[in-house]
Parts: structure tokens; C-alpha cells; sequence
């Protein structure tokens, strides 16, 4: 009898285990993968991370690990999460904490303020989904959500997005790690109209979820003799929120933690060019600014090793030459003048800029500032018909007339006139002591479009050869990639 | 609870698991625990009207036993007899009538008042609808009305009856189960039966692909344009409207195979609702098909009693008129339905009075009826005439309804079929496309049990590895392409207004 209830029961325990792998299949393949590939990296790694950078959007787009690592050796990811409020940040450094035991936890307090406990749902996942389920993933959506049903959609995946079966794509079945180690790079320029600037005697008087949870993160940190350092990054701030960033001294001051309120000790930050939106998020050019300064004063006063040469993390360099590819990508799809300009701001980047003659268009504010912020003054292009060259390599600024030539430090810069065409051509030749033969391997000439008002050669510090050369047509009113047939 | 939820999926397994641990004579008194658990979901203060409705015709059936029994006349004793059923009627038709229409009656008495240039202050009164009451007043009915006319015994033990009146699982859409089959049942309990608890969970596989991967997904396409008709071709309008017959179909059937398939694996049988109505070639045969459990309670209990085709065919045609009438509005408080009940009933009828002159046709034209390209004809024509009263059911009112068909028959555009337009109602391209492919082969069962052939016994005569194969792909198919989660909240049954 008991015989025969057994074999009645392995049909339907095969039954349930072909659905339950079936199942898990399918949510793999069906969930989105922003979340996965956001955090890939983080879980890929053995090794402990160094620092931990936490927070919302303005963490996400301002701080890029990658940077840290090539400048200073410093081991880092980036876990900040679009409208994430600080107890989201507390549960997902919860989590994190479970894999890795960092030396400094980096916490920017922007949304302290805030009574919620998260921000958007839709949001929430990319900050959730990676999380696999555990008795920490369990607690945090109790303690963030309650008693809501949407609770379900973040426990079990499949809920959510198990109508993405019309939209898988190939990727979906091979995602692939991010290359920005949980950075989220935003290219775009947007100028601020309106932005309200605090003295630090104004503050708002901030109590609940924010504050306390902002304790937690710190007590939790303490209790484990890691380091915490707060921030508050910059953004173009038409409305005030910046008043909570002064609450966050008091905090500061009772748990004798460093506190780097960026919107008051920071100038660099050029609101008519560092910001991707016209109210709340930098772009790459403001990021890589707010990420060299953390990084020196991370190295400085916490003392975190350079692991370039640790053999652990020999993988980093590999990484990081993915992330420079990633990067130079990123330049050669742009569009806009504006944005290519705001991208050049990058250190490892050494550039000509050919700008048409008596163009009324230069004189507007944002390619001015935007100019200046690579580099080229206004009485650099004064020069009328030159190519300005910013070499980054020997920190110098040539200014190459129409029929000259410099020697860089990437090479011969010239250029000449196409008598036949009336066209500019930007001339380049690798400095290679090679033979006239072996010479010509690395001479490339770059010859502009008629209806070109910019023309631009950039040049990657570590290539042998050009990354890219971009022409704009521009007016007053736009800009427009010009892009060869 | 909806049975497309999760908390169905925990309910009813803790349910099985209990039923078939408890000794055989307390399994019912389990059943109705959770039959009450499954109703107080919804609300529970509406437990009081099931109790209500249960109380009054378990009572209803002793008295008329009792009046049955006592030494009276023939006379009294019918007296006694007829005024218990019709206490339990009033009581139950007014319980219905109470929270159905009063809202209707009201709106109609204040427009008939404004007609006249009176203005009657007659305050809005919030009623709410208790789910599944039409449902459970016309089973509890039928008990009373069938120990009247003496084809049950009434039933002593209250808690059984009480079961009968709530077994969860067609308890708020049906099939509104008679007391000859269900009560009968629960009186001697099954034991656990592992081929009832296989073809159980197939019925309610196909249940659930009838109802979240078709039904749902065709009501967004629906509910899209219906919901903003005036925006929409009369191309687009003419596809819904086709689409929302076989959305109810799908709905309803749905909800009718998965409490068949629930009942099933808990031992009990209940009567199949639907028999392949759209492969019907009348529409007086597509209503011997539809939704077979409420027609047939309006056959027994309203049409018979009226006298059916006994009192001459002006009478018949009367009888068919009102059991229609009545059918509408049981469907909802509005003249729409109303409209689509009596269009129903005028088909049959105009159906009967041109038989003779479609029997001379057939004959002048030499006219083959068993061909199958004659056969085809008749369903298709069927099928738009049965579609064409869906107007009135879908749309909110009789001027909207008038709207619809207009834009339909002036405005469509045949090239809109094919120019991808369909696919902004709504549903991208796969996802219709998903949907014709799942109608087509809804089609292909139905035909198939049109022919005698069950597919699920075909599935289950196969071997072990392709049925295990086979159920497991259906569950993933089905939840991997169902709508249900937040995407689309769980959708409730399109009957559960009613």
C-alpha cells in the first residue's frame, strides 16, 4: 500500500520539479536585467572591496569607481540606486555587507529629508532585484514595504516580469556585467535656470526615517569598524532641497564622522556644464570632478591602499581597459556638440578643436563655458582659422594656424587647405623615428566637411592612433554629428 | 479570493490535504468551513445573506416535507406546500432584487418622473453587489422548488445543505449545480482518487489558460476600445466586438472548468457549462449550449411553469420572450442587458417563424444540410447574430450601443486589418498574435469535443513521460504568458458582477 503511494507520488514530485526548474529558467531569462548587470561585478569578486559608495541617482551618476581605480588604486563599487531613500541605502549596505567588508562606506544624504521609506517601486527594483532571496532580502522588503502586496514582486521576480516574454531580446539570455562598476554615466548638458544657493546657518530641522536610518547605517558600520564618510553632491537645485544638507553636520558632529557637503566647499562644479539635468543629477564632466576630489581625500585621510599592484586585483586593469573602450564608445555615438565637448573633459583624452571662423554661435555661454571647462580660453579661438590642440600629456595649449604643424605630445599636429575643395584638413603624424616607409602607417589626414563648423581629433592618451574625429554642423539653436557616407 | 491568485494557489492545496485526512463523515463540515473562509474573502458581512438565503430555503424544504407529511386535504396541503415556496421565494428574489436593482429601479423611476417634468428627490443609495448572490439564491432556489415537486427529499442535516448552497467552487459563478447531482454527491464523499485528481488538475490547466492567457489578454484589446469607442475605427470596433464574445466565452468557461476541476479533485462531479456553444448552428441551439446551467434553471423553474410549448405557439413565443427578459436582466441592472436578452429571445423567435420559408428555400435551391460547407454557413451566421446582441451587453448604454454600431457600419476599413492597426489597441503584435493563436486552438478543442473527442482523456491515455512533460510545459506556459502580477492585477471574472 505504502509501495503503491510512493510510485503515485513520483509523478507529481517530477511533475513539480520539471515546473520549478522550468520556472527559474524563465525568470532568468524574463527578468530585466538592469539590477544583474548593475551588480554582476559586485558579486563576481572574492576579493573585499576597499570603499562603498551609497545613495541615490546623484551617487550613481557623480561617483565612478573605474576613475578611483585608475588614478589611485583604490578598490571600489558603487551601489547607489535611483530614488533610493536612506533605509533603502541601509538595507541594500545590509546586503553588501554580507559578501564584502569594506574599509569606508561612502553615504551621500541627499533625500534625508524624506518620509518614505523608498522611492518610485519601479525604481526600487534595480536596487532590489539583484539581491537573491535570503532572510536579509525578506526583512528589507518587510521593513520597506509592510504589509503592501507589492511586497510579492520583489520576493519572487517572476511576478514582475514574466510579461516580458514578447520583449526578450538575445541579451537576455547572455546578459553581460556592467563596465562602470555600478556607476551610471548620464551624458548631457542641460543649464540650470534657476538655482538657490544656502548659506550653512539655513537648515531644515529633519526627523524620522531619514535621520534614523541614517544613524543605523552609521552604528551599523561602527559595530563593525568600518569607516563612514558622508557626502552631499552637488546638483543644480531650483528648489531648495539643499536646506537637508546642512541638517546632516549635526549628525556628523555626534558621531565624529567626516561630512563633504559638496555644494558648499566645492566651486569647481560648473552648473553650465556639469550637469545632465536642469534640476537634480550631474553628467560625466561634474562626476569625474566630484570623483577625483573624493578620491584624493579618501586616499589621504583614510588611508586606503593603492592595489594596482596587488596581484588580487589584477583583473582591475582589464576591467578598467573594457571601461576605457566603453568610454571612447560613448564619444564616438554622440551627437551634439555639446555633449562631445562636456565628454572631452575626460583626463585621459588629448584633443584638436577646429571651430569655424567668425561663427556667431561661439559666443553663446554654454560652448564658451563649455570650451573653457576643456580647456580653450575665448582668445584661444580668437585666433581665427587655427586649430586649438590640448595636449594633456605635456599640460599645453597649441594654437596651429592654417599651413603649420606642432609637435605634440601625440604626434605632428598640422593643418592646411584643400585648394581643390576649399576644405580644412587636420593633418597627424605619430612621432615614431621610424622609417619614411614604416612613417606612413601613422599618417592620417582628416579632411571637414564644407558644412562643417567644428571639427574635432581626439586622441587617447594610451592608443597609438586617434579614438576619433567628430564634425558638427552648428548653428545658434542646435548641433548636428555630421557622419561620413 | 479570485481563483487566479496566489492566495487560491494556498488555499485550496491546505484544503485538499485536510479534506482527505478527515474521516469521510466530517469532510463535508471542512468543506464548508472553507467554503465560508472562501466567500468571507470578499466580505465577510456578506456571509449573512448566504446564511440568509441558506437558513430560508433548508426551511423552506422541511416545511414543505412537513406540509407533505400532515393528515390535510389535498387542497391545504398544496397551500401549505406552495406557501413555503413562495416565502423562499420572495425571501431570495427580494434579497436579490434588494441589492441588484434598486439602484435600476430608482434611476428609472426618477427618468420617468423627469419625463413628465416632475423632479423626484429621491436620495442615491450605495448599494454594493454582493458577489456571486444571483449565483447562490438560484442554486438554493432550485433545492426549494425541487422538494416541491418531490424530485429530492428535503434535506435534514443543515450543515450539509449549507455545503450544497456554498461549495466553494462554484459558488460565486457557477455552474449553478442542482440538488439531484450535487447534494446527492455530498451525502457519500469520495475517497482520494488519483485519476480524478489528474483529470481535476487538467480541467483546471485548461481553466486557467481560458481565462489569464485568453481571456485577460483579449479584454486589454477590448477594454481598450470599448473604453474609448469614439477614438477608434469601426474597423477596430467590429474586431472587439468579435473578440469580446469569445473573451466571455473564455471568461466564463474559464472559471466554470477550473470549479469543475477543483470539485473534481476533491471527489465531486459538476456539470459542464458550455458545450462548444460557438459550433452551434441556431441560436435557440447555441442557447442549449451557453452557460447550461442557468438556462437550464430558466427551462425548469420559469419557462416550464409558464407553460412552456404546451399552450399554443403565441404562448410559446411569450414564454421565450420572458424567460429572455428575465435572462437580461439577471445579467445586470441596465437596459442593455435587457436589449441583448430580448434580442436573443427574438432570434429564436423569428428563427421558428421562418423555419417553413427556410425549409422551401432549401428545397427550390436543392439545398444540401448536411454538407459541411451548409453546416458552416449556419454557425458563422450563428456566431455574428449571437456577437451582433454583445454590443448591448459590452457597451454602458443604449445610445453608446447605437454609436457602436454605427461607426461599424459606416466606417470600417477592411486594409485596417492588415496594416498593423490592430496593434495599437493595446496588444503589440506578439501578444495578438498569441491570442489568435490560443483562439484557434480553443476552437480545435471545441470542435474536438463537438465530435465526441476529449482531449484531456486523449492527453491522459499517453505515456508517463510525455503527460508529465506535457502538464509541466502547460503550467509554464501558462504562467509565463498569462496576464496576472502587478504588469495587470489579477482580473476578476467577468461573471462576478452578476
Amino acid at each position: 500500500m505504502i509501495k503503491k503511494r510512493i510510485k503515485r507520488l513520483i509523478p507529481f514530485l517530477v511533475v513539480l520539479g520539471l515546473t520549478v526548474a522550468g520556472l527559474s529558467y524563465a525568470s532568468g531569462i524574463t527578468e530585466r536585467k538592469d539590477s544583474r548587470n548593475k551588480y554582476a561585478d559586485f558579486y563576481a569578486q572574492k576579493e573585499d572591496f576597499d570603499v562603498l559608495f551609497i545613495g541615490q541617482s546623484r551617487m550613481l551618476n557623480a561617483v565612478f569607481p573605474m576613475e578611483l581605480w585608475n588614478d589611485y588604486g583604490i578598490v571600489a563599487y558603487n551601489l547607489a540606486g535611483h530614488g533610493n531613500r536612506i533605509p533603502t541605502n541601509y538595507w541594500v549596505l545590509k546586503n553588501a555587507l554580507e559578501y564584502t567588508t569594506p574599509k569606508l562606506v561612502v553615504l551621500d544624504c541627499g533625500l534625508v529629508k524624506e518620509e518614505e521609506k523608498t522611492g518610485p517601486l519601479e525604481q526600487l527594483h534595480l536596487s532590489v532585484d539583484h539581491i537573491p532571496l535570503s532572510r536579509t532580502k525578506i526583512a528589507m522588503m518587510e521593513d520597506l514595504l509592510g504589509d503592501s502586496k507589492k511586497k510579492q514582486d520583489f520576493l519572487w521576480k517572476f511576478s514582475t516580469y514574466h510579461n516580458r516574454w514578447s520583449e526578450v531580446v538575445q541579451e537576455d539570455f547572455t546578459p553581460h556585467s556592467g563596465v562602470e562598476k555600478g556607476a551610471e554615466s548620464r551624458v548631457g548638458v542641460a543649464v540650470p535656470k534657476i538655482h538657490r544657493e544656502f548659506g550653512r546657518e539655513e537648515k531644515l530641522e529633519i526627523e524620522g526615517v531619514g535621520i534614523e536610518y541614517l544613524e543605523k547605517i552609521i552604528e551599523e558600520c561602527q559595530r563593525r569598524n568600518i569607516e563612514v564618510l558622508l557626502t552631499y553632491i552637488p546638483f543644480p537645485d531650483p528648489t531648495g532641497w539643499q536646506l537637508e544638507s546642512n541638517a546632516v553636520w549635526e549628525i556628523a558632529d555626534k558621531y565624529k564622522i567626516n561630512y563633504l557637503d559638496f555644494h558648499t566647499l566645492f566651486p569647481q562644479i560648473n552648473l553650465d556644464t556639469d550637469c545632465y539635468d536642469p534640476s537634480a543629477h550631474l553628467n560625466p564632466s561634474g562626476g569625474w570632478k566630484i570623483t577625483a576630489y573624493l578620491g584624493e581625500y579618501i586616499q589621504k585621510n583614510y588611508g586606503i591602499a593603492d592595489q594596482r599592484e596587488n596581484p588580487l586585483y589584477s583583473k582591475w586593469h582589464q576591467d578598467y581597459g573594457t571601461y576605457r573602450q566603453f568610454k571612447w564608445e560613448n564619444l564616438r555615438t554622440q551627437e551634439k556638440l555639446e555633449n562631445y565637448l562636456m565628454l572631452l573633459y575626460d583626463r585621459n583624452l588629448s584633443f584638436g578643436v577646429w571651430m569655424e571662423p567668425g561663427a556667431q554661435w561661439l559666443k553663446t555661454s554654454t560652448i564658451a563655458e563649455l570650451l573653457a571647462n576643456i580647456g580653450i580660453e575665448a582668445e584661444d579661438y580668437a585666433w581665427e582659422n587655427s586649430l586649438i590642440f590640448v595636449d594633456r600629456t605635456k599640460n599645453r595649449v597649441y594654437r596651429i594656424r592654417e599651413g603649420d604643424e606642432q609637435n605634440t605630445g601625440l604626434g605632428k599636429i598640422g593643418m592646411r587647405i584643400n585648394f581643390d575643395t576649399a576644405a580644412m584638413i587636420i593633418t597627424w603624424e605619430k612621432n615614431s623615428g621610424e622609417t619614411d616607409e614604416k612613417q606612413k602607417q601613422y599618417a592620417e589626414e582628416f579632411l571637414m566637411d564644407q558644412q562643417a563648423g567644428a571639427g574635432i581629433l581626439v586622441f587617447d592618451h594610451t592608443e597609438d592612433e586617434p579614438i576619433n574625429f567628430a564634425q558638427f554642423m552648428v548653428d545658434y539653436v542646435s548641433s548636428e554629428r555630421i557622419r561620413p557616407e | 479570493m479570485l481563483f487566479n491568485s496566489l492566495q487560491f494557489l494556498i488555499f485550496f492545496p491546505i484544503v485538499i490535504l485536510i479534506c482527505f485526512i478527515l474521516p469521510a463523515r466530517i469532510r463535508y463540515l471542512w468543506l464548508l468551513a472553507a467554503s465560508y473562509y472562501f466567500y468571507a474573502c470578499w466580505d465577510a458581512r456578506y456571509l449573512l445573506l448566504l446564511l440568509f438565503s441558506t437558513v430560508v430555503t433548508y426551511l423552506s424544504g422541511l416545511g414543505i416535507e412537513w406540509c407533505r407529511k400532515q393528515q390535510w386535504t389535498t387542497e391545504k396541503r398544496l397551500k401549505g406546500k406552495r406557501s413555503c415556496v413562495a416565502i423562499s421565494v420572495l425571501l431570495n428574489v427580494g434579497m436579490l432584487c434588494y441589492f441588484k436593482y434598486t439602484n435600476f429601479f430608482l434611476e428609472n423611476l426618477r427618468a420617468v418622473f423627469a419625463a413628465v417634468n416632475i423632479q423626484l428627490k429621491i436620495p442615491e443609495v450605495s448599494i454594493v453587489l454582493p458577489v456571486g448572490i444571483s449565483f447562490f439564491t438560484f442554486q438554493a432556489l432550485s433545492y426549494t422548488l425541487d422538494v416541491y415537486r418531490e424530485e429530492i427529499y428535503a434535506e435534514k442535516n443543515f450543515f450539509r445543505y449549507a455545503l450544497f448552497v456554498s461549495f466553494f467552487p462554484q459558488l460565486v459563478a457557477g455552474p449553478i449545480e442542482r440538488s439531484k447531482n450535487l447534494l446527492k454527491q455530498l451525502k457519500k464523499p469520495a475517497a482520494f482518487n488519483f485519476e480524478n485528481a489528474r483529470e481535476g488538475l487538467l480541467l483546471m490547466l485548461w481553466g486557467f489558460f481560458l481565462k489569464i492567457v485568453l481571456a485577460d489578454r483579449i479584454a486589454i484589446f477590448v477594454d481598450t476600445v470599448y473604453g474609448d469607442f469614439q477614438s477608434y475605427s469601426g474597423t477596430q470596433l467590429l474586431v472587439a466586438t468579435l473578440l469580446f464574445a469569445i473573451q466571455l466565452y473564455c471568461d466564463f468557461y474559464g472559471y466554470s472548468v477550473i470549479a469543475m476541476g477543483a470539485a473534481k479533485i476533491l471527489g465531486y462531479h459538476l456539470m459542464d457549462n458550455f458545450n462548444a456553444p460557438f459550433f452551434a448552428r441556431t441560436v435557440s441551439e447555441l442557447w442549449r449550449r451557453w452557460h447550461i446551467s442557468l438556462n437550464s434553471w430558466f427551462r425548469d423553474y420559469l419557462y416550464i411553469p409558464l407553460g412552456g410549448n404546451r399552450r399554443g405557439i403565441i404562448r410559446k413565443y411569450l414564454n421565450i420572450m420572458v424567460v429572455f427578459f428575465v435572462s437580461g436582466l439577471w445579467h445586470g441592472a441596465n437596459w442593455t442587458f435587457v436589449i441583448w436578452g430580448l434580442l436573443n429571445g427574438g432570434y429564436q423567435m423569428i428563427g421558428r417563424w421562418l423555419q417553413p420559408a427556410r425549409d422551401k428555400l432549401v428545397k427550390i435551391m436543392r439545398l444540401n444540410r448536411t454538407a459541411y460547407s451548409h453546416k458552416l454557413v449556419q454557425t458563422i451566421v450563428t456566431f455574428l447574430l449571437f456577437d451582433f446582441s454583445m454590443i448591448f451587453f459590452r457597451a454602458n448604454t443604449l445610445q453608446e450601443s447605437g454609436q457602436i454600431i454605427s461607426a461599424i457600419l459606416n466606417h470600417f476599413n477592411p486594409g485596417m486589418l492588415f496594416d498593423g492597426t490592430l496593434y495599437t489597441c493595446g496588444l503589440d503584435q506578439k501578444n495578438f498574435s498569441l491570442m489568435l493563436y490560443s483562439i484557434v486552438l480553443l476552437f480545435i478543442i471545441d470542435f474536438c469535443k463537438n465530435k465526441g473527442i476529449r482531449v484531456r482523456e486523449l492527453v491522459l491515455k499517453q505515456e508517463y513521460w510525455f503527460r508529465w512533460l506535457f502538464i509541466a510545459g502547460s503550467i509554464l506556459f501558462i504562467l509565463i504568458t498569462g496576464i496576472w502580477g502587478s504588469a495587470y492585477e489579477a482580473a476578476n471574472f467577468i461573471y462576478f458582477q452578476f
